[in-house]
């Protein structure tokens, strides 16, 4: 008997060919690095995501010197900056040479704590007391762009990852219900599914946030957030689950299961979905993107992660005159981020499908 | 003793596509410890009998009428939850081609395990432990290999053994083994067919046996039952219905299998 036939050298097959795309390679390691980063996102800024001097309101990004202004070779620093203000009123930053701040690594600042559970105070690198560094530039409040970029990045991505777990499982489990038990209850959860993609996405997402009290917390808008997304995002999967377990079931070690008296929930989980794994993991990967997109669209019209705290759409919403664009254009960093994350995820998703399903390609 | 009856048992296709009966009063008893043999042609409704029992029909089809009394009570009108003690628990289920009643994806030990999950509460050590020994007990000679081995990698007749395990997990008083040894050799036929025949004896269990193969029934049936299209044509006695056929269609079947 062939073994691929049987769905299970399948894997090792799939990762050969995975590999072998180059591209995809590189991108899944540039999310591992963005989702790494978000991870220890306290430690590799230098401050805190609320962590603000108005004095450098739109302060451009920080420039590295290596040679002081006698030419000569030093440490890397930075120079303090003075603000003034040229005849039209516009922000400039003079760097004030006599005052020198060298860049320094492991430096204590802003507390935190690891992993949400240790305290600690410990950043990657930072400068001494007194002096700011920006190495994305500041927002019109003086808080470190770079700083808040990787801050946001955890509030955007654990979003995606998230809101796409839970509705995959609400997705996989009425897919698998409606296929396998078929007749009424399928009828029923298979309307319920189409009532669910009959609105379009967006409106129902606006619909839904208006329901969210407005005195909610920022936790809590996060949370209503990531469940109103799900909410969304289940109906299609489930439909694709249920085709697949209609057949699925009609195998013989589902028969040979029932004659030993599992339980239907047991056959489901365990002998049914299981078998729909590679098609779930090249959906969840390119549903990912939807959920960040989702989270970003919502924040950018203010309906989402309220300030102070990040997130990529909040970031870029203040992106949103094109005067502050042309004098700070830094500020549309974190739509670069966004773009690439999206990217990233819908390139490896791809990937993924090519390798995992040969018929499609 | 009688462990199972069933009584004028008629299976239906369902009216929408043609209200056809597949089985028409189909009416048999197997008393405890003993090999019950059911033969017939293709099509007979050897399968549809053996799904009958436990209720899995295919949805297509329905159960327009009978009785399956088992220790007493009717099973065709047991509620779902205490349906389902008594698969697995009371009556267990041999296929012919264990390479698909397993599931591809999970190792053979955790297969059989489900079965002590499902309804047991063991803990997880002794559920390994029960699974091991079971497979040592069907003549599985290395039980911890075996245990973690996929369906595929395993020979055909390591796979049945690995099957009849799990249907004796929790020491059934039946199991219905529908055509148990078709898939195998000649040589790998004969143990399987002893092993049937030692499960019975120290496990005290009757089994119904589905087959084409008129040689194992007389090696091992102590009764047997003829079917065609679908009705029991003839039943006794192995001895007697294989030395002194009654109806032309079992003559006609030992004529084919060589032995008149
Ligand atoms: N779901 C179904 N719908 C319609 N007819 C069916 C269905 N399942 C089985 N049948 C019919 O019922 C009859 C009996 O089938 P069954 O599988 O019980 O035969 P069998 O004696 O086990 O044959 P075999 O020796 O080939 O396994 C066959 O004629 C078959 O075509
Ligand atoms: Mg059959």
């Amino acid at each position: 008997m062939n073994k691929s036939a049987l769905g299970l050298s399948q894997w090792e097959r799939a990762l050969t060919q995975f590999c072998a795309n180059r591209f995809a390679v590189v991108c899944l390691i540039i999310l591992a690095l963005i989702h790494g980063a978000a991870i220890f996102a306290d430690f590799l800024a230098p401050y805190s995501f609320s962590n603000e001097d108005r004095t450098f309101s739109y302060a451009p990004p920080s420039k590295i010197h290596f040679i002081d202004e006698n030419g000569q070779w030093r440490a890397p620093f930075i120079y303090g900056r003075k603000i003034t203000f040229d005849q039209y009123h516009k922000r400039e930053y003079l760097d004030q040479v006599e005052q020198k701040y060298s860049l320094r690594f492991f430096v204590k600042g802003d507390a935190y704590k690891i992993l949400w559970m240790v305290p600690c105070s410990w950043h990657l690198f930072g400068v001494k007391e007194g002096g700011r560094i920006y190495l994305c530039g500041a927002d019109s409040r003086g808080r470190d762009l770079f700083s808040r970029l990787l801050h946001g990045a955890r509030i955007s991505l654990s979003i995606g990852i998230v809101g796409v777990l839970i509705s995959f499982s609400i997705g996989l489990l009425v897919g698998g219900i409606a296929g396998y038990y078929g007749g009424k209850v399928d009828d029923i959860l298979m309307r319920v599914c189409e009532m669910f993609m009959l609105f379009p996405g967006f409106y129902l997402l606006l619909a839904l946030r208006a329901v969210v009290p407005a005195s909610f917390t920022s936790v809590q808008v996060y949370v209503s957030i990531i469940i109103i997304l799900s909410f969304i995002g289940w109906a299609s999967l489930a439909r694709v689950i249920r085709g697949m377990c209609l057949s699925l079931k009609e195998r013989e070690y589902v028969l040979a299961a029932k004659t030993m008296g599992l339980s239907d929930l047991t056959i489901i989980i365990r002998h049914i979905l299981p078998h729909t794994l590679s098609y779930s993991l090249i959906a969840v990967m390119l549903s990912i993107p939807g959920y960040i997109l989702a989270e970003s669209s919502l924040s950018l019209i203010g309906l989402g992660i309220q300030d102070p705290y990040a997130s990529w759409g909040n970031l870029l919403s203040e992106a949103m005159g094109i005067v502050k664009i042309k004098f700070a254009p830094w500020i549309l960093l974190p739509g670069f981020f966004i773009l690439v994350t999206v990217m990233c995820f819908n390139i490896v998703g791809d990937a993924l499908r090519d390798a995992l399903d040969p018929k499609s390609s | 003793m009688m462990l199972m009856q069933i009584k004028n048992l008629s299976v239906t296709v369902n009216a929408k596509a043609g209200g056809k009966k597949i089985l028409d009063d189909v009416s048999l008893q197997i008393s405890q410890r003993s090999i019950f043999a059911l033969v017939g042609g293709s099509g007979s409704g050897k399968s549809t009998t053996g799904l009958s029992i436990l209720r899995l029909l295919d949805p297509g089809l329905t159960i327009s009428s009978g009785e399956v009394l088992f220790s007493g009570r009717d099973i065709l009108k047991l509620p779902p939850e205490q349906l389902r003690q008594v698969r697995g628990k009371d009556i267990a289920m041999v296929f012919q081609e264990p390479l698909y009643a397993f599931n591809p994806v999970l190792p053979i030990g955790r297969q059989i395990e489900e079965v002590f999950l499902s309804h047991t509460d063991f803990s997880p050590q002794k559920r390994t432990a029960e699974t091991l020994r079971l497979l040592d007990i069907v003549g599985i000679k290395e039980p911890r290999r075996v245990y973690k081995s996929y369906a595929h990698q395993l020979s055909g007749g390591m796979r049945q053994r690995a099957m009849i395990a799990q249907a004796v997990a929790l020491k059934p008083k039946l199991i219905i083994a529908d055509e148990p040894t078709s898939s195998l050799d000649v040589t790998l036929q004969a143990r399987i067919i002893e092993l049937f025949m030692k499960l019975r004896d120290d496990l005290n269990l009757s089994v119904l046996l589905i087959t084409h193969d008129l040689g194992i029934v007389e090696h091992m049936a102590d009764t047997v039952a003829v079917m065609n299209g679908g009705q029991i044509i003839e039943t006794g006695a192995v001895t007697q219905v294989l030395k002194n056929p009654q109806h032309s269609y079992t003559q006609e079947l030992l004529t084919y299998a060589g032995r008149t």
